[in-house]
């Protein structure tokens, strides 16, 4: 029983050192030796060596020379002889190294070298330990000041190995790398893109982590990882939140008036427990998002790529050269990553397009993804005659009579998505600019299938005639035109220009209502500081509020007469001056314009421009609507019985349940012997019966 | 309504910078930068914001623009004295990075033709883009000196790596309504360009090229 001994050794050294100071040397003695033995023959196994390492772990801070010394040997072995060790002694000394860096007897820029060399090692639990033992203690180092100098030694280590050629030990340091961004302890630029250079590293796999990495940044920030953290955490924090908490109070007392007031039944109980559920919910969603918001980086890493046409550029090349050993979904995870890039940045490859077009067609694998990466490689900037031929083809190829509804559905959506992006894309160059229908005979022909008997085409035909109605009329035939949008009422969008605005929208409404008063005041303002300076600050406190209520009145009066606003905006817009040059606006300001934009019909004249498409596009929007099919009877029947799952039976409740309140004196009764009750039953009888024959003796 | 920021601090502000500038006259005309800073802003949530706005007043009156024109175009160029570019002229980059890159650099803006401009993309590559000098649109109903002052009185907000921005806005041979209009007119666009206004604002600074820079929120 060595190891009892130990630990009972181990409490009392760290109990008091000093006393026990002979036998922890005697100790240390055994454990050098021991060192000294496996250095010889690493792959024996060692029981000791094991129990004194970790004992040599757990007292290292009270003996530190000796403790510093025993934990370099820990590195020194690790570092010579990890490899070839027997892995459950590699396993108990990586435990105790973590320990005594958490004791302080060792750096952390000595550890994590060391440790992560052992990734390569085929032991998929000694593994995990490591890469979390890491992320630990990283995030150990971090928490009272982010010591610079450690950071940058351990990254530029990180890095080398990334760009390293063991393609296990690459791996696994990306995925550690990608964990440190996600956890937000290495969230900086640099560290962004080191992993997306890992893009170029010739094995797939980790080519494939490296750009998934990159693409999934940008959405949200958490991964498998983070993933499963997240859920524990709020398991926790719903446990917690019943006991404390205004939501949670409120929740209660919800539940209680529920318990306390009317009729009950399944239907109420599972709504009020449903809005219970949200109440909770909402609250929950702040607090573990501040945890680490301190420090997080408010750039997803696809941003914070540096260079991004040439690294663009590149990933292009890399995916036209190893198209050959490289899977049809990998090459689909380059394409989304440089469709993305382009569109983020607003960058111009044009040779992938003519790459793209060889994918359109019908009855291309996963055809839809790859029309919305094409989409996805549209913006402004784009010249339109590289978009052309694309939506020339996707129209010849999808959108014809012979294909299938869902294909030609298909098709004008991502026309739509296109279109969207590069307006021009749908014009035809060669015909003369002053010959509109020449130029719009495909848009008009597109435009016909409003009317077709399939729903999701005519929806995806209508939802293009909707979208040139706004950003360019002249191009659809009179009828698809829609109230208002005359060839005139939108500028015709032009390649390069840019929109330069003068004033802020809707500010000339502002204007008519309070510019006067805000003079007045600024006015009464500036006089005060003449007369006292202490009422001054008074007033300038108290002015808002009045200012507001003055503004809601007037803003009443207008509405009034929406006609005259309009009147007056038009002439107030041809006037250089405005009231966004002489003040600065406020919160209230704002808000007063959105409001007044929203209730008066000016808004559609306001808001005519679009706002920006989106820069990741979903392949949802590019997949046609899909109209259910009836299910078949088994199906029907599958649903009923998940239905009746866990549900109690219909029909009333009598009879069901036993009533609260244990049982009645009636139903005792009956359950009791005859003998015991007897006598009872008589007097009951004979007073009863007794009183009335006495009654009528009388 | 009450705003956060009131009048008199920004005009107390530009009426030190303009002294302080009057005091030390520098061998150039400095130049008056906004410089704000943000806060609260996720672009993983929100969209990035990005915006141009033309200012009243022109704050940068030397900025180098350069035509790259059809014949109608360069004739008028040169009646103007801009530095005017042809369709050849620019062939004769051949795609080069290294001199398209120069070429970038040499002017601070540039304006194009209709029939030019579409095919920039192709003859020039990505260069001026890379740059963030794309040309802007000049057509042939556009005068090219009106086209030439827009360019130099234009702004543009976007947001980049960082939480920060930097514009500028005037200068200090402006006076200093000009200034405070071109200040005033900057911010309420950039507030209003963002998501939650106000609150997404964490700094608000100007200052002039070598002057001290002065805090307004």
């Amino acid at each position: 029983m060595p190891s009892i001994g130990l630990q009972e050794l181990q409490s009392s050294c760290r109990r008091d050192p000093d006393s026990y100071r002979t036998e922890f040397l005697t100790q240390y003695g055994q454990f050098q030796a021991l060192v000294a033995s496996t250095e010889l023959r690493p792959s024996m196994e060692s029981k000791q060596l094991e129990n004194l390492s970790s004992f040599m772990a757990h007292v290292s801070s009270a003996y530190p020379i000796e403790g510093r010394k025993a934990a370099d040997h820990h590195i020194r072995l690790l570092k010579e002889y990890g490899a070839s060790m027997h892995h459950d002694l590699r396993r108990s000394l990586v435990k105790s190294t973590t320990i005594m860096y958490r004791k302080d007897a060792i750096s952390i820029e000595s550890m994590v070298p060391v440790l992560f060399q052992l990734l390569s090692v085929r032991d998929k639990e000694l593994r995990k330990s490591i890469s979390a033992s890491i992320i630990s203690s990283l995030q150990h180092a971090n928490k009272k000041h982010r010591n610079e100098a450690v950071v940058k030694s351990l990254q530029k280590f990180m890095y080398k190995t990334i760009e390293g050629s063991d393609v296990a030990l690459v791996k696994r340091s990306v995925g550690l790398s990608i964990e440190l961004f996600r956890r937000q302890i290495w969230c900086d630029e640099k560290t962004a893109n080191v992993i997306g250079s890992a893009v170029f590293h010739p094995s797939p796999e980790v080519m494939i982590i490296a750009a998934r990495f990159v693409l999934d940044s940008e959405q949200k920030p958490r991964g498998d990882g983070g993933e499963n953290e997240d859920e524990g955490e709020s398991d926790d924090e719903s446990d917690d939140d019943t006991g404390d908490g205004g939501s949670s109070k409120r929740a209660k007392e919800m539940w209680k008036s529920y318990n306390l007031t009317g009729k009950k039944n399944a239907r109420k109980s599972a709504r009020v427990q449903k809005a219970m559920k949200k109440m909770m919910k909402k609250k929950r969603k702040p607090s573990s998002g501040s945890a680490g918001a301190m420090k997080a980086n408010p750039f997803s890493a696809i941003m914070l790529i540096n260079n991004p046409q040439e690294y663009t550029e590149r990933l292009f090349s890399d995916l036209q050269t190893r198209k050959k050993n490289v899977s049809f979904d990998a090459k689909l995870t380059m394409i989304n990553l440089i469709t993305r890039m382009i569109s983020i940045h607003e960058l111009l490859v044009l040779n992938l397009y003519p790459l793209l077009q060889r994918y359109l067609q019908p009855h291309q694998e996963r055809v839809t993804v790859i029309l919305a990466y094409l989409a996805q490689a549209c913006h402004s900037l784009v010249p339109p005659d590289a978009v052309q031929p694309m939506v020339k083809t996707i129209a010849d190829t999808f959108v014809t009579d012979r294909c299938s509804e869902e294909t030609i559905a298909v098709g004008l959506n991502s026309i739509r998505e296109i279109c969207a992006r590069v307006p021009l894309a749908i014009e035809d160059e060669s015909v003369a600019e002053s010959d509109v229908e020449g130029r719009a005979a495909l848009l008009r022909d597109l435009a016909a299938y409003k009317s077709h008997r399939d729903k999701g085409v005519s929806m995806a035909a209508r939802s293009l005639i909707q979208l040139y109605r706004e950003i360019n009329p002249a191009l659809l035939v009179k009828k698809d035109r829609g109230r208002g949008n005359t060839p005139g009422s939108v500028s015709t969008p032009k390649y390069g220009a840019v929109d330069v605005q003068e004033t802020i929208e809707g500010v000339n409404l502002l204007k008519e209502e309070d510019s006067g008063e805000e003079e007045e005041l600024n006015v009464d303002g500036a006089e005060e500081v003449v007369d006292n300076g202490d009422y001054d600050s008074l007033e300038n406190e108290g002015s808002p509020d009045d200012d507001d209520a003055e503004g809601i009145a007037n803003e009443e009066d207008i509405s009034d007469e929406p006609e005259e606003i309009a009147h007056v905006a038009n002439v107030s817009g041809a006037v250089p001056k405005s009231l966004a040059m002489e003040r600065i606006l406020g919160d209230a300001d704002f808000q007063a314009i959105k409001e007044k934009l929203a209730e008066n019909d000016l808004a559609a004249v306001f808001q005519s421009k679009r706002p920006r498409p989106e820069e990741v596009i979903d392949v949802g929007d590019i997949e046609t609507y899909k109209k259910k099919a009836r299910r078949t009877l088994e199906e029907r029947l599958e649903s009923v019985r998940a239905g009746r799952e866990g549900r109690e039976k219909f029909g009333s409740a009598k009879g069901r349940k036993a009533k609260g309140g244990g049982s009645s004196n009636k139903q005792k009764d009956k359950r009791k012997q005859g003998a015991m009750v007897l006598h009872k039953v008589r007097r009951k009888a004979r007073s009863k019966g007794g009183k009335q024959p006495r009654k009528k003796r009388r | 309504m009450g705003s956060k920021l009131p009048h008199a601090t920004v005009s107390a502000a530009v009426a030190e910078i303009l002294a302080e500038a009057k005091e030390k006259k520098r061998n150039f005309v400095e130049t008056i930068e906004l410089q704000i800073g943000l806060k609260n802003y996720d672009t993983k949530k929100d969209k990035r914001f990005s915006g141009t706005i033309k200012l009243p007043h022109v704050p940068r009156p030397r900025l180098k623009v350069a035509v790259l024109g059809d014949a109608q175009h360069v004739t008028e160029a040169q009646a103007l004295n801009v530095d005017v570019y042809d369709v050849d002229a620019l062939k004769k980059f051949n795609k080069a990075k290294k001199p398209i890159k120069n070429f970038a650099k040499k002017y601070d803006a540039f304006l194009a033709s209709e029939s030019i401009i579409r095919i920039i993309p192709r003859i020039l590559g990505p260069g001026l883009l890379k740059a963030g000098k794309f040309p802007a649109l000049l057509t042939h109903s556009d005068s090219m000196d009106d086209k030439i002052g827009d360019l130099k009185s234009t702004i543009k907000f976007q947001l980049k790596k960082v939480l920060c921005l930097a514009v500028a806005v005037g200068n200090v041979e402006q006076s200093e309504e000009e200034v405070i209009a071109n200040v005033t007119l900057a911010v309420n666009f950039l507030v209003s360009l963002l998501k939650k206004h106000w609150q997404n604002v964490k700094s608000l600074h100007i200052k002039s090229t070598m002057g001290t820079p002065r805090r307004l929120f």
